[in-house]
C-alpha cells in the first residue's frame, strides 16, 4: 500500500469512518494476529488480544503523528495490550529470581529444521512470563531495561527469564529435533 | 538459537477469524451511540435547565411579591397623596364657612404663619407615607404645632384621642378649612385624615374583586389606611391594564413564525441489506401561521422543509459481501468503488444510465476474502427532502413574559428529493435514488416549546420536537421505513 493512501485511510479513520477502519482491519489484521499470537498462549487469546488491541488502535488513532513507521505504531499497541492483559491475569507477584546465565554457545539450527508451528507451538507453550519476556527481546526487539519497565520486574530478573525461556525452548528444540530424527531412522 | 525462532516467527501473519472484525465493529458502533446517547441526555439537559428557569421566572414574576409592591408604592405613592390631600381639601373646601374665621380673626397673624408650617407638617407626613414608616406623631411637626401661640388655644378643644371622634360639638365646617386646620392639633388633624381615608378605603373595595383585595393581615397591625388605599389603587390599575391587555390580545388572533431547526433523524422498520446505517443531522426550516382559538389554545399549519435518511458509512460491509452494485456506467474500474444495491429504505436504482440487474441481497454469501483496494473511504449518504405542510394544535401552559407550550398534530410530507449520495474525498456525488418511494406521507410530531416576549410584538422561541412517519415511505411491502426525527427549532415569532 502507497504511503499516501494508507495516510489517507488514517485520517478517515480519524474521522470515525467506519470503511476505513474495516480497511485499515483487513490490512494489517493478519500481520498484527501474528504479533499477537508471541505473546499469547493460544490463538483464541491472540485474537482476543486482537481485538482489543485494534478498538485501542481506532480509539488512539488521532494520536499518531504520522511520522515513523505506521506498522510498528500498531505493533507496539498490539504488544501493550497483551501486557496489560498479562499484568491483569497476573494477580501473585512475581517473585524475582537471578539465577546464573548459562550460556552454551549457538547451536546451528536451521529453519528448515522445524516448521513455524512448531516454533510457535513451543513459544506457547512456555510459562508465561518466559513467553513474555522471550518475545520482547527476541521477537520484537525490546532491550531488557524497557522489558523491566513494562513488565514491573527488574532488568536482572528480564535477563534471567530469557535465559530460562531460552533454556527450555532450546531443551524443546533439541527433543524435538532427536525425535525427529529418531522417526527418520526408523522410516 | 534466537535467530531461529525470530527468522520464524517475525513476521508471522495468520488471518484471523471474521468474527473478530464483527466484534470490534459492534463495539465501535455502541460506542458511537452512546455518543449519541450523550447529545441527547445533554440536549434533554439543556432543555430541562430552561424549562427550570422558564418556571422559576414566571413563579417569581407572578407571585405576589409584598417587597415589590412596596417599591412600587414608594414611586407611586407621592402623587397618589397628592391627589388624596387634593380631594381631602377640595371636600372640605366645599364645606367652607366663612363663619370660623371670624372666630379666629383674632389669631389672623399667627395663622398664616401656622399655615405655612401646617403645609410642612403635611409633606412631610406624606413622604413618611410614602417610605411606608408612617409616624404621625412625628417631632418635627409637633415641633412646628408648638410654634407661635397656639398652644394655650389648642389646649381649648377636647382630647381626640382614640378613634371616637367627638365632633359632635365641634364645627365640621371650621374644620374644613386650611387656615383653621392650622390652629388645630396634629393628631386630630391624623384622625380626621383616616377617617377620610376609611371611607375612601370602603368605597373602593366596594368596587374591587374579592380576588384583588388586599391581604391586610401582612401589613403592620397598626392601620395604615394610606398605604391600603394605595395597594387597592395600584390593584385597580393592575387590573385594568390587565383586562386592557386581554381585550388587545382577542383583537390579535394572528401571528407568524419564521423557524429553523437542527434535527437527527433515522427509522424504525425492518433492516435490509448488510449496510450499518446511522442517523443523520440536518438542518431545516419553514413558516407557520398561528390562528389563537382562545388565550389557551391555537391552530397552527405553514410549509416547512426537511430533510432525513441515513449515514451508510458503515457500507463498508459491502467489501466483506457480494451484494454489492455494479459499477455505475460513468465510473471506471479503476476507481474501485463498490455500492451496496439495498439499504432500510429501498433498493438503489444507480443513475449515469445505468439499469444492469442488481444482486439479490437475500442470497448475499460471505466471500472470505477482502478487497485489496480502498476508496477513500466512499461514505454514502441516503437522504429524502420533503415539504411538510403540519396541522398543529399548541396549548399554552404559560403565557407571560416567558412562554410554555406543547402542540402536537400530524403532517402531510411531500418528498422533494430522493437521492443516495457518495461523499467520498469531500464530494457529494449523487449516485442514485430509492425506488418506489411514496410521494406524499403522514406523520405525527409532538412538541415542547418555550417562548420569550421580547416587545408586544415580537417572540423568540425554542421547541424541541419529536416527529415520527406514521406510514412506510416506500411503497413495497419488502420494505417498512419509518423514520423519525429529534430536532429543536428556534424561531421567531410575530403577533399581529
Amino acid at each position: 500500500m502507497e504511503n499516501h493512501q494508507l495516510d489517507q485511510i488514517i485520517k478517515d479513520c480519524i474521522k470515525g469512518k467506519s470503511k476505513a477502519q474495516e480497511f485499515l482491519y483487513v490490512e494489517f489484521a493478519s500481520k498484527m494476529l501474528g504479533v499477537s499470537l508471541h505473546y499469547s498462549k493460544d490463538l483464541a487469546e491472540a485474537e482476543d488480544t486482537l481485538q482489543d488491541g485494534f478498538i485501542k488502535i481506532f480509539q488512539n488513532i488521532k494520536s499518531y503523528q504520522f511520522k515513523g513507521s505506521f506498522e510498528g505504531w500498531m505493533r507496539r499497541i498490539i504488544v501493550n495490550t497483551a501486557l496489560e492483559k498479562f499484568r491483569k491475569a497476573k494477580k501473585i507477584q512475581i517473585v524475582e529470581e537471578f539465577i546464573e546465565i548459562e550460556d552454551n554457545g549457538d547451536e546451528n539450527y536451521s529453519e528448515s529444521d522445524i516448521s513455524i508451528d512448531v516454533l510457535l507451538k513451543m513459544v506457547h507453550e512456555l510459562p508465561d512470563r518466559y513467553r513474555m519476556v522471550f518475545s520482547l527481546y527476541v521477537l520484537d526487539g525490546y532491550p531488557h531495561n524497557e522489558i523491566a519497565e513494562v513488565m514491573n520486574i527488574s532488568v536482572g530478573t528480564s535477563k534471567s527469564n530469557l535465559a530460562r525461556g531460552r533454556a527450555i525452548l532450546k531443551q524443546k528444540v533439541s527433543d524435538y529435533l532427536r525425535v525427529k530424527e529418531n522417526n527418520l531412522k526408523v522410516c | 538459537m534466537d535467530s531461529l525462532f525470530a527468522d520464524g516467527l517475525k513476521n508471522l501473519s495468520v488471518p484471523p477469524n471474521p468474527k473478530v472484525w464483527e466484534g470490534i465493529n459492534n463495539q465501535l458502533m455502541a460506542a458511537k451511540k452512546k455518543r449519541l446517547f450523550a447529545v441527547y441526555i445533554w440536549t434533554g439537559v439543556a432543555a430541562s435547565i430552561l424549562l427550570l428557569l422558564a418556571i422559576g421566572n414566571h413563579y417569581f414574576s407572578g407571585q405576589p411579591n409584598y417587597n415589590m409592591q412596596l417599591n412600587t408604592l414608594s414611586e407611586n405613592s407621592t402623587s397618589f397623596q397628592n391627589d388624596s390631600e387634593q380631594n381631602f381639601d377640595q371636600q372640605i373646601d366645599s364645606k367652607t364657612n366663612s363663619s370660623p374665621k371670624k372666630e379666629l380673626t383674632n389669631n389672623a397673624n399667627t395663622s398664616d404663619e401656622l399655615y405655612v408650617s401646617k403645609n410642612k407638617q403635611e409633606e412631610i407626613m406624606i413622604t413618611d407615607k410614602a417610605s411606608h414608616k408612617p409616624n404621625l406623631e412625628d417631632a418635627n411637626s409637633q415641633e412646628i404645632f408648638s410654634n407661635g401661640n397656639t398652644s394655650s388655644q389648642l389646649s381649648k378643644f377636647p382630647d381626640f384621642n382614640g378613634t371616637e371622634i367627638k365632633t359632635s360639638n365641634l364645627n365640621t365646617e371650621f374644620l374644613s378649612n386650611e387656615k383653621d386646620l392650622a390652629f388645630l392639633d396634629n393628631e386630630f388633624v391624623n384622625v380626621l385624615q383616616n377617617r377620610k381615608l376609611e371611607e375612601k378605603i370602603s368605597n373602593f373595595k366596594h368596587d374591587l374583586p374579592t380576588q384583588l383585595m388586599p391581604n391586610t393581615s401582612q401589613l403592620n397591625k397598626t392601620p395604615d389606611y394610606a398605604f391600603i388605599a394605595d395597594e387597592i389603587q395600584i390593584q385597580k390599575n393592575i387590573l385594568t391594564i390587565e383586562q386592557l391587555g386581554q381585550d388587545k390580545n382577542k383583537e390579535n388572533r394572528w401571528s407568524i413564525i419564521g423557524q429553523i431547526s437542527s434535527s437527527y433523524s433515522s427509522y424504525s422498520g425492518n433492516s435490509k441489506g448488510n449496510n450499518i446505517e446511522s442517523g443523520i443531522w440536518s438542518v431545516g426550516g419553514g413558516a407557520k401561521v398561528n390562528f389563537a382559538m382562545n388565550d389557551k389554545l391555537a391552530f397552527q399549519t405553514g410549509i416547512v422543509y426537511n430533510r432525513f435518511g441515513q449515514d451508510l458509512t458503515g457500507g463498508g460491509r459491502d467489501l466483506l459481501y457480494a451484494d454489492a452494485n455494479p459499477i455505475p456506467a460513468d465510473k471506471t474500474m479503476s476507481d474501485e468503488v463498490s455500492y451496496p444495491s439495498v439499504t432500510s429504505a429501498g433498493s438503489i436504482r444507480l443513475s449515469g444510465g445505468s439499469n444492469l440487474p442488481m444482486a439479490d441481497p437475500s442470497h448475499v454469501e460471505y466471500t472470505g476474502s477482502y478487497s485489496n483496494s480502498y476508496s477513500s473511504s466512499a461514505d454514502l449518504i441516503q437522504s429524502f427532502k420533503a415539504i411538510e405542510v403540519p396541522f398543529l394544535m399548541r396549548y399554552n401552559l404559560i403565557q407571560k413574559q416567558f412562554g410554555v407550550f406543547v402542540s402536537g398534530g400530524i403532517s402531510a410530507n411531500m418528498i422533494v428529493g430522493n437521492g443516495v449520495y457518495d461523499q467520498s474525498n469531500g464530494g457529494n456525488k449523487k449516485i442514485g435514488e430509492i425506488e418506489g418511494i411514496r410521494a406524499t406521507n403522514f406523520s405525527s410530531q409532538f412538541s415542547f416549546g418555550l417562548e420569550y416576549r421580547l416587545n408586544s410584538k415580537l417572540q423568540i422561541g425554542l421547541e424541541p420536537s419529536f416527529k415520527y412517519y406514521l406510514n412506510s415511505i416506500n411503497t413495497s411491502s419488502q420494505y417498512d421505513y419509518k423514520p423519525y426525527s429529534i430536532g429543536i427549532f428556534t424561531g421567531i415569532r410575530y403577533d399581529f
